[in-house]
């Protein structure tokens, strides 16, 4: 079994369909409710709502081989002009969020006997983009909670790593204007504007087991 | 309810083939810190497990704490003072 967050739009999205194209069972976490069991409602945000949902996993005794944090908000704006609570609420989804979510869950892929971590950052962290800072800086604390967390994870052989996009259109950056995103693209060393489907390409390497040896590393999709 | 010696023992079947023999292990030894012969590894599994049995008996056990990792407060100063952890839990749950 593998967990997605933020597995029902977006890159998630994508990425459960083709998991379960090849044959993964897959359980998403979000907000939205659905009634359907292979959706927990749970707010990434929130250590109670993770709590219940691990609960809930953990109780219909599946293994879990990988978690892959694909949820995510961001807001283009300029730090002087980003109000408080935006602040609070990347910080506390973004950061907080995937360190509540990674503590949690854990304990099921150590029960596992190993298995793989995949959290979400961005490129526009290493491009210090002009505004993003907050979101960026989301991102950052993400890749250095992630380094370390491979650390303490690798004696239960568990791998964790994360995955930096460049812009895939999704509703996440549906408000940034099409020269920015032109602009990052040719930032990239490889200069196509990257679907979710290559992130798709991304995940199942770092699942499968010749990437046993990789962790504790940042992949930019496209490279930068 | 757990006591002192069924944290040893499990401690003990955790470390058994790395460096501790199973007689290292005492109701005063201490579980973290620089002096432990428990690495962080044994730590987590044994919190792990504390957790089954902590479900088995119908509470869910709560090992986070800010002082997890001091010498000197922490609930894994030693064996003693995680079953009194454990067991104060556990006596928590059951009041009405
Ligand atoms: N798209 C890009 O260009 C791009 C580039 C670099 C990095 N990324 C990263 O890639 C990841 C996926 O992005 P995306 O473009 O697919 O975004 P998206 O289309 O906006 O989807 C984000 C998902 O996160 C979920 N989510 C948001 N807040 C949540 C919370 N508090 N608790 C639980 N779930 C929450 C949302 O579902 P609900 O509404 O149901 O909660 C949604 O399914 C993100 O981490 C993002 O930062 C994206």
């Amino acid at each position: 079994m593998i967990i997605v967050t933020g597995g029902r739009s977006g890159i998630g999205h994508v990425i459960v369909s083709l998991l379960r194209k090849e044959g993964e069972s897959v359980i998403t976490l979000s907000r939205r409710n659905l009634d359907e069991s292979e959706h927990i409602s749970c707010d990434l945000s929130d250590f109670k709502s993770l709590e219940l949902a691990y609960k809930s996993i953990k109780s219909r005794g599946c293994k879990v081989k990988a978690i892959i944090n694909c949820a995510g908000i961001a807001s283009m704006n300029l730090v002087l002009t980003t109000p408080p609570d935006v602040v609070e609420k990347i910080i506390q989804t973004n950061l907080i969020g995937t360190i509540y979510l990674n503590q949690i869950f854990a304990p099921l892929l150590i029960k596992n006997g190993g298995g793989s971590i995949i959290n979400f950052s961005t490129i526009a962290v290493s491009s210090a983009l002009k505004g993003e800072a907050v979101y960026i800086a989301s991102k950052a604390g993400v890749e250095a909670f992630s380094r370390t967390l491979a650390k303490e994870l690798s004696p239960f052989n568990i791998t964790v790593n994360c995955i930096a996009p460049g812009p895939i259109k999704t509703d996440l950056i549906k408000a940034i204007p099409q020269e920015t995103i032109t602009s990052i693209v040719k930032s990239q060393i490889i200069n196509r504007e990257m679907q979710p489907e290559d992130v798709f390409s991304m995940i199942k390497l770092l699942l499968s087991p010749n990437a046993r040896e990789l962790t504790g590393q940042t992949l930019h999709l496209g490279g930068f | 309810m757990i006591s002192s010696q069924k944290i040893i023992d499990i401690v003990s079947r955790l470390a058994s083939g790395s460096a501790p023999s199973k007689e290292d292990f005492t109701e005063s030894t201490p579980l973290v810190g620089s002096v432990s012969n428990v690495d962080s590894m044994i730590l987590i599994e044994l919190c792990l497990e504390l957790e089954d049995i902590a479900n088995e008996l119908g509470f869910e056990f709560d090992w986070k704490s800010e002082k997890a990792m001091s010498s000197l407060y922490s609930i894994f100063k030693d064996a003693d003072s995680l079953a009194n952890e454990f067991n104060a839990q556990y006596a928590k749950s059951k009041k009405p």
